[in-house]
């Protein structure tokens, strides 16, 4: 099996190097009171850690003063899961989903295979997926007229802390996504450019100084879904080898039967009296995801400009529309489940449904890891001392006060009342 | 998997149900959490809660208790935390415990 059931070994994967070395780049610097300019080695083509964007640059990396690598990233993943499950149930309450169901967006939403594998795979930057459920609420509120600034910058806020984190990809993807929902509909194009200027504003720091010393165009597109049986394998089915040259945790989908269920009942929810339904405005963004994902689609089109460049692999956007379908195949099972004739047998279903879904934990078992074997030889220190450059810094530091001032900005229209929609 | 071990499963939704499903899930977070502290984080631990929290929303949809579903999404927070340090841990931990030796 390509992915030897997350046993992978960490000293050999890249992967994980990178990621030691981001965390403790930061610990070396906090421990001798300096910035991280510098990495003695290159990752992702540049050793500029501050213009990396999948690089954690949010206040709290000072707790790795006294933390371990290994201690802060697993503090970071329960942060992220336990912000994403606050923000879900707000969703849910906001769809006005019964518990039960909401259970089933909770297990897809937690346990779905993209995220278990490639959090496996030491792609760490994936616990900023569980961030996701705070982009759906503010689409939601937007989408149902609540277009307010707190609004806004609730969503803008959601992305930066994306950024924060290291998440570059799922920023991209969730921009890709925002953008399908403003553009399918002209009354939301205003509230898209204003999250824009916002996000802009907020992201800066991380922004400007990859555009200004780190930009690439010379990524070579790897691939996306080649075909709809492998988009279906990766939903329901068992892990397979190699396909194209790329791992299977770079297909991994899935949801489980339950859960493809769901993501069926969302995607055929095109007839005129869904249509008319709040969530149903996710239907189109998550189509063209799922499009984008297939085949060179993205190569021809996204990989070509700035930023976008980034998505080397376009299977990893169906992330957004399993959950984009999850949600309004949800909502339409809550309709079923809630009408009066027959409950006991409907909440029995619906149970049992649930109980259906217990293969996925057992599934993320299998991609844990095994013991240590053999430690690797690591370098005493993973700092370098080199000219920093104007242009470096200038970007860092222009970047870092246009991001902080918009904060502060941001940060006071959310401490505003909140209206009725709000709530 | 083995057959004594979905045998194990299926004893644990039914005991869960039959018990007290709100007791099961309210027992059963603590119980991972320490199972997490003594590196016992055996699969069985996760999934008891997971049931558990399943009965508890089965509960829930039916009675429709407004502070029964809050506190069912406040241990639903706290079992994705734990998720996320049970899974998360031993892959980053020893993923960083191999290379610092």
């Amino acid at each position: 099996m390509v992915f030897r059931a997350g046993d992978l070994d960490w000293h050999v994967t890249n992967d994980w190097l990178k990621e030691w070395t981001y965390a403790t780049a930061w610990q070396e610097a906090l421990r001798h009171g300096r910035l991280p300019w510098f990495l003695a080695d290159s990752f992702q083509t540049t050793n500029r850690l501050l213009a990396n964007p999948e690089t954690v640059a949010s206040p709290h990396v000072i707790a790795l003063r006294w933390l371990s690598p290994g201690t802060f990233l697993v503090l970071n993943a329960a942060i992220c899961a336990g912000v994403g499950v606050v923000a879900l149930s707000r969703l849910c309450q906001a769809l006005t989903l019964s518990p039960l169901i909401s259970f089933a967006v909770f297990a897809v939403f937690l346990l779905n295979g993209h995220i278990v594998s490639h959090l496996s795979a030491g792609h760490l930057q994936w616990i900023t997926c569980w961030l996701l459920p705070c982009l759906f609420l503010f689409l939601f509120r937007a989408g149902t007229g609540d277009r307010t600034a707190r609004t806004e910058t609730g969503l803008a806020l959601s992305l930066m802390a994306m950024t924060m984190l290291g998440g570059w990809h799922v920023f991209v993807w969730s921009v890709i996504f925002v953008t399908a929902w403003a553009l399918a509909d002209r009354s939301r194009w205003m509230f898209a450019l204003r999250v824009a200027l916002w996000t802009g504003s907020l992201t800066a720091f991380r922004i400007a100084p990859a555009a200004a010393v780190y930009a690439s165009s010379a990524n070579i597109f790897l691939g996306g879904y080649p075909s709809v049986g492998v988009l279906v394998g990766a939903l329901v089915g068992e892990p397979r080898d190699a396909i194209n040259g790329l791992s299977w945790w770079e297909y991994d989908a899935f949801v489980g039967w339950v859960g493809f269920a769901l993501v069926c009942a969302g995607a055929g929810a095109i007839d005129r009296a869904r249509r008319a339904s709040a969530e149903h405005q996710w239907w189109l963004p998550s189509v063209v995801l799922l499009a984008l994902s297939s085949s060179d689609l993205y190569k021809w089109t996204l990989f070509r400009l700035p930023g976008f460049v980034s998505e080397r692999v376009s299977t990893r956007l169906v992330l957004l529309t399993v959950l984009g379908f999850t949600l309004i195949g949800s909502a339409i099972l809550n309709r079923w489940a809630a009408q009066p004739s027959g409950r006991l047998w409907r909440t029995a279903s619906v149970g049992a449904a649930g109980a259906l879904m217990l293969p996925l934990l057992f599934r993320a078992n299998l991609f844990r890891p095994a013991p240590a074997q053999v430690p690797a030889a690591l370098p005493a220190s993973v700092l370098a001392m080199q000219p920093v450059g104007l242009s470096y810094s200038v970007s860092v530091g222009i970047g870092a006060a246009i991001s902080l001032f918009a904060l502060a900005l941001a940060l006071r229209h959310q401490r505003a009342r909140p209206t009725l929609a709000n709530c | 998997m083995a057959v004594a071990q979905w045998a194990w499963v299926v004893a644990a939704l039914v005991g869960a149900i039959a018990a007290n499903s709100s007791i099961a899930a309210v027992v059963g977070l603590p119980a991972a959490l320490l199972m997490q502290l003594t590196h016992r984080s055996a699969v069985q631990v996760p999934a008891i809660t997971f049931l558990g929290l399943l009965s508890w929303a089965v509960v829930v949809h039916v009675r429709r208790h407004a502070l029964l579903e809050r506190l069912w999404w406040f241990a639903a927070g706290l079992w994705a935390m734990g998720f996320a340090v049970w899974f998360s841990a031993p892959a980053i931990l020893t993923g960083m415990s191999r290379m610092t030796g």
